[in-house]
């Protein structure tokens, strides 16, 4: 819809930027209408490139502006420095010369540039991230000075729930701060008209909010403090999304009634677009503070915010807050005196503490430093190969008056060259990670991402992308630079009568050696793992995934007991009555085939490590893996209804049954790859286990999970992709807190999320939907981080790759210049061109035959010591000759790498060597 | 204030506010210059001039009411002010004086 489509992201945030703050809205707001109308007329890509353009004319404009500006502005200073000095000898040829060159070796540019990119990529994104986790403005007037009061728990390093009664007495008395509210976020059922049911983060707010955000409503009015009053008429103010969405932008939607969940409240106002204050919301109510104690803002969906007034600092308001204190009741003693307040930029009131962010991104900066130190050093010795073949040239420079400096600067420059374009492909490339990440987090995250989340590189980013880009340029332009000049200066152009050449000595072949030894261990690793992470989406989960439809169920809080409307149950308590009930009237739908509740969605399950039972002292499994420290597992509890909406058979033994959960001894079922991976081959059944501990989450299994469980049947696996064990369990009473929903959906049937929603609805208006996605989806979700993994590590393999090759060829290269002498001797003297080339390829070979053999080495210690079992539950898959394979293809590459030299080392003139040396 | 008179891209950007009703803001004075001269015109330098203009003080600016058709964005509209009617009508003039007694050598131009 081209209707509110503002232009493309990255040229608006450019642009935003480049704006003065005056004219930022105004103006991205008319580009924005012309946008919508090429939008119209020419097509998307057309009208993106016009934006791109305009957006690019309108930042260079306003920045020249803005010099202009200061520059005027400036109060001219005598010049008492008399004629400035360039503090470097570069000069506009250098970097033409350095194009040139960089053209001109273009594999060289291509291998060094890609190993850059891909090194600054890795710590720019790290960095990126948590840049954009830690933003302290957030996009608002004045944004900067948006605040957040907190109780906090200095001993846990964690948030505090906030009491009423501590809020309203900061209200009243703080005077560093105006504008002071709350809100928590609360999830409702959204019912309208004939639209099927939908669940909607509502912000229950005090008026105050809208007067800090300093947004004005687009119709109607903001919520006010009379809406707060005991027996005040429920309200509602919506966003411009539902406006559109569920109202077709009419204006009359003011005095419209709306129900959420169980009350029905009257719509006073709309907001306009992009406004979304306190997080993410799109609706807005009154918080009645008489209704509640406390607020919910432990777990990040609650906040008591302010603005800081006029003059204040966030360091005055904590030191006011601080001496204000908190109330703090019998009911939540404080150990140690461990509660104390603390006031900080609004964004961070939803990260946990990262202590002192500037250290944390200190350390950051440094991690992705070292990030750089291989590929520079691989470049460096590069330059340095290449700088001693141009030995002679810098000699003649040198004879003419060049300085050392100058031909230094130079080579300084070609590299300087090489890491800025891999800094602008690196930032694109993280511009491109991040916005994948950030859509991935969207979805993952309840109500989506806080508004003020914007992962386009911050100027930080860029700054360090450039620091990255100098350090390598110094590193790997400059130090080699003055290395390779350095006997130049001393002895001038005899240095170039020398006997003794420049050498590359023992340390080329140690990393030479290490990087091949390193490709070939990692890479089939690597190739492991992407394989196993690939091979999910390639064999597909075996079963028709996309005709099962999911969704995670939540109760309201509040809502009727299983009998008596009036009397409130609590949610855990109705679920019992709900699940039931739900199942039924969703399994006597037609077009749906079965439904079923389970704790977990199939391959979704909880982790947990086992130990079988000893059978007459024997352990009837298989050694657990040493690096995992035991079996891992999957643990789902699912009900009677399970099987047959998922259509699976026992393999062999039985089913669990609705009676099996039911107290008493628990049966469990598991899966073919228990049986492969677990048991060895040998049959399961009759045999018991018992869980030691969850693989990740806080605390050990509850009692009832301690015990021992006798397996009853095995199942085939499901998804058919998973390459771990998994054990089903019933569901019995009290079991299924957070439960999932299944739905198998039959083929051809359209519209079924929004009749399962008006089913949900019609068996409790509080029972709420989320996540609403087909099984198939899920999966490909679920793959994501696997995937973001794998490429990560597969982009580092292939760098590694290439520069191995790129070593071997610089060696080549050198070897071939340091020989010519020799080769146009020999050549002259009749040798042929097979035994020249096994003479310059001897080296090469050796280093390549280490390298390889190391590498084997240590890819076999990984094989043994990675069992299958661990590997699978790591996400990889066994590829079987991918280590011979490695090597044999790191070894070509070598060989082919050191090719293109030797050839230039056949074509020697026996009389041109000669002549050139002597 | 001291003004060193109106370049030619502020004197065309001037007459189109004043050529157009209504609510006058970026986008129409860009497309009313357009279609007088015939020929395309940049943005950014109608915007740059706008704000220069304001700086003059020879056009003020103030921000409309919330536009739903632009999500809820108002638009910075723009009017003349009486010194930037002096000074459009004073190089007027200027150019009036320069043009007197050049009819018979320039008739074909015209």
């Amino acid at each position: 819809m081209s209707g509110s489509r503002p232009g493309p992201r990255l040229a608006r945030a450019l642009l935003t930027r480049a704006l003065p703050a005056d004219r930022r809205d105004d103006v991205t707001a008319d580009l924005d209408e012309v946008y919508r109308r090429r939008l119209e007329t020419d097509g998307t890509v057309r009208a993106d490139l016009w934006y791109w353009r305009e957006a690019t004319v309108f930042i260079a404009r306003f920045t020249l502006e803005r010099l202009r500006d200061r520059r005027s502005a400036r109060p001219r200073l005598a010049r008492r420095d008399g004629p400035r000095r360039r503090a470097l000898p570069i000069s506009l040829l250098d970097v033409k010369l350095g194009l040139r060159r960089l053209t001109a070796q273009w594999g060289l540019t291509l291998v060094g540039g890609m190993a850059l990119t891909t090194a600054m990529t890795m710590g720019a994104v790290v960095f990126g991230l948590f840049d954009a986790i830690m933003a302290t403005s957030i996009p608002l007037d004045e944004g900067d000075r948006v605040v957040a009061l907190q109780p906090w728990d200095g001993r846990a390093n964690a948030r505090r729930q906030i009491f009423a009664a501590d809020y309203l007495r900061w209200h009243d008395r703080l005077t560093s701060v105006e504008d002071a509210g709350a809100f928590h976020t609360v999830a409702r059922n959204l019912i309208t008209g004939d639209a099927p049911p939908e669940p909607v983060a509502v912000a229950e707010i005090t008026a105050s909010g809208f007067t800090l955000a300093r947004v004005p409503p687009l119709l109607g009015r903001p919520l006010t403090s009379q809406d707060e009053e005991p027996g005040a008429e429920p309200v509602v103010v919506i966003g411009y999304d539902p406006w559109r969405d569920r109202f077709a932008l009419d204006s009359a939607v003011l005095g419209r009634q709306v129900r959420l969940g169980r009350t029905v409240h009257t719509v006073v106002g709309v907001m306009p677009e992009g406004f979304a204050f306190p997080m993410n919301h799109d609706f807005w109510t009154p918080l009645r503070l008489h209704e509640t104690t406390t607020l919910r803002t432990v777990d990040g969906q609650g906040a008591v915010f302010a603005r800081l007034a006029p003059g204040a600092s966030v360091e005055q308001a904590g030191a006011e807050l601080a001496a204000l204190g908190l109330t703090e009741p019998e009911t939540q003693p404080s150990p140690g005196g461990a509660a104390r307040t603390r006031v900080v930029p609004y964004p961070l009131a939803f990260v946990d503490d990262f202590g002192e962010s500037p250290i944390v991104l200190g350390i950051f900066v440094i991690l992705a430093s070292l990030l750089l130190v291989p590929p520079c050093a691989n470049l460096a010795i590069l330059v340095y190969a290449r700088s001693a073949s141009r030995l002679a040239e810098f000699a003649a420079r040198h004879a003419l008056g060049a300085s050392r400096g100058r031909i230094v600067s130079q080579l300084f420059v070609e590299t300087f060259l090489l890491a800025a374009a891999s800094g602008v492909v690196a930032l694109i490339l993280v511009r491109l990670a991040l916005g994948q990440l950030a859509a991935f987090l969207d979805r993952q995250i309840a109500g989506g991402l806080p508004f003020w989340f914007d992962v386009t590189p911050s100027l930080a980013t860029v700054l360090l992308v450039t620091v990255l880009a100098v350090v390598a340029a110094t590193i790997a332009g400059l130090l080699p630079g003055l290395q390779a000049t350095g006997r130049l200066m001393k002895e001038g152009l005899a240095a170039l009568g020398s006997r003794t050449a420049p050498r590359l000595g023992r340390t080329w072949t140690v990393l030479v050696v290490a990087q091949v030894g390193f490709a070939v261990a990692a890479t089939p690793t690597a190739l492991e793992m992407a394989w196993g992470t690939l091979r999910p989406s390639t064999l597909g989960p075996g079963f028709p995934a996309e005709d099962y439809l999911t969704a995670r169920l939540e109760l309201d809080a509040e809502g009727p007991g299983p009998g008596d409307p009036a009397a409130p149950a609590p949610a855990a308590e109705r679920l019992e009555v709900v699940l039931p009930e739900l199942v039924r009237r969703l399994e006597a739908e037609p077009g749906i085939a079965g439904a079923t509740v389970a704790s977990a969605l199939p391959g979704t399950g909880r982790w947990a490590f086992l130990e079988m039972e000893p059978v007459n002292g024997v352990d009837p499994a298989r050694p657990p893996s040493p690096l995992q420290g035991g079996h891992l597992i999957q643990l789902l509890r699912v009900g009677g209804d399970f099987w047959r909406t998922f259509e699976l058979q026992a393999l062999s033994g039985r089913l669990l049954n609705s009676a099996d959960g039911l107290g008493g001894q628990e049966p469990i079922v598991v899966n073919e790859s228990f049986v492969r991976l677990v048991m060895g081959g040998g049959s399961p059944l009759g045999h018991r286990l018992r869980y030691t501990r969850y693989s990740s989450g806080t605390g050990s299994p509850p009692d009832e999970e301690l015990r021992w469980f006798e397996v009853v049947g095995v199942v085939s696996d499901l998804p058919a992709s998973v390459a771990y064990g998994i054990a089903y369990h019933p569901a019995g009473p009290g079991h299924l807190q957070a439960p999932r929903l299944a739905v198998h959906v039959e083929p051809g049937v359209t519209g079924a999320a929004g009749r399962i929603r008006e089913i949900a609805a019609g068996v409790d208006p509080t029972l709420r939907l989320e996540q609403v996605r087909t099984l198939d989806d899920l999966y490909r979700e679920q793959a994501f981080g696997n995937k973001a993994g794998a490429s990560a590590l597969l982009a580092a393999t292939l760098s590694v790759l290439l520069l191995s090759a790129a070593g071997m060829y610089a060696l080549m290269s050198f070897t071939v210049q340091q020989r010519r002498r020799e080769i146009g001797i020999r050549a002259a003297l009749g040798a042929g061109p097979g035994r020249l080339l096994a003479g310059v390829f001897r080296r090469a070979a050796r280093q390549l035959l280490m390298g390889a053999g190391v590498g084997g080495a240590l890819a076999f210690a990984i094989d043994a010591y990675v069992p299958e079992e661990a590997l699978q539950t790591l996400g990889g898959w066994d590829v079987p000759g991918v280590l011979p394979a490695t090597a044999g293809f790191m070894i070509v590459v070598g060989l082919l790498a050191a090719l293109g030299p030797a050839r230039r080392g056949l074509r020697i003139d026996p009389t041109e060597a000669m002549r050139g040396d002597g | 204030m001291s003004h060193q008179g109106l370049g030619d891209f502020e004197q065309m950007v001037l007459l189109a506010i004043l050529q157009l009703d209504g609510e006058v803001y970026g986008v129409p004075v860009v497309d009313e210059i357009e279609r007088r001269t015939g020929r395309s015109v940049s943005r950014s330098a109608v915007y740059v001039a706008l704000r220069r203009l304001e700086d003059k003080g020879l056009v003020s600016s103030w921000m409309s009411d919330p536009v739903p058709e632009r999500g809820g964005k108002p638009r910075r509209c723009v009017k003349v002010e009486l010194e930037g009617l002096r000074l459009l009508r004073e190089s007027r003039r200027t150019m009036e004086q320069m043009w007197q007694g050049l009819d018979p050598a320039l008739g074909d131009a015209r």
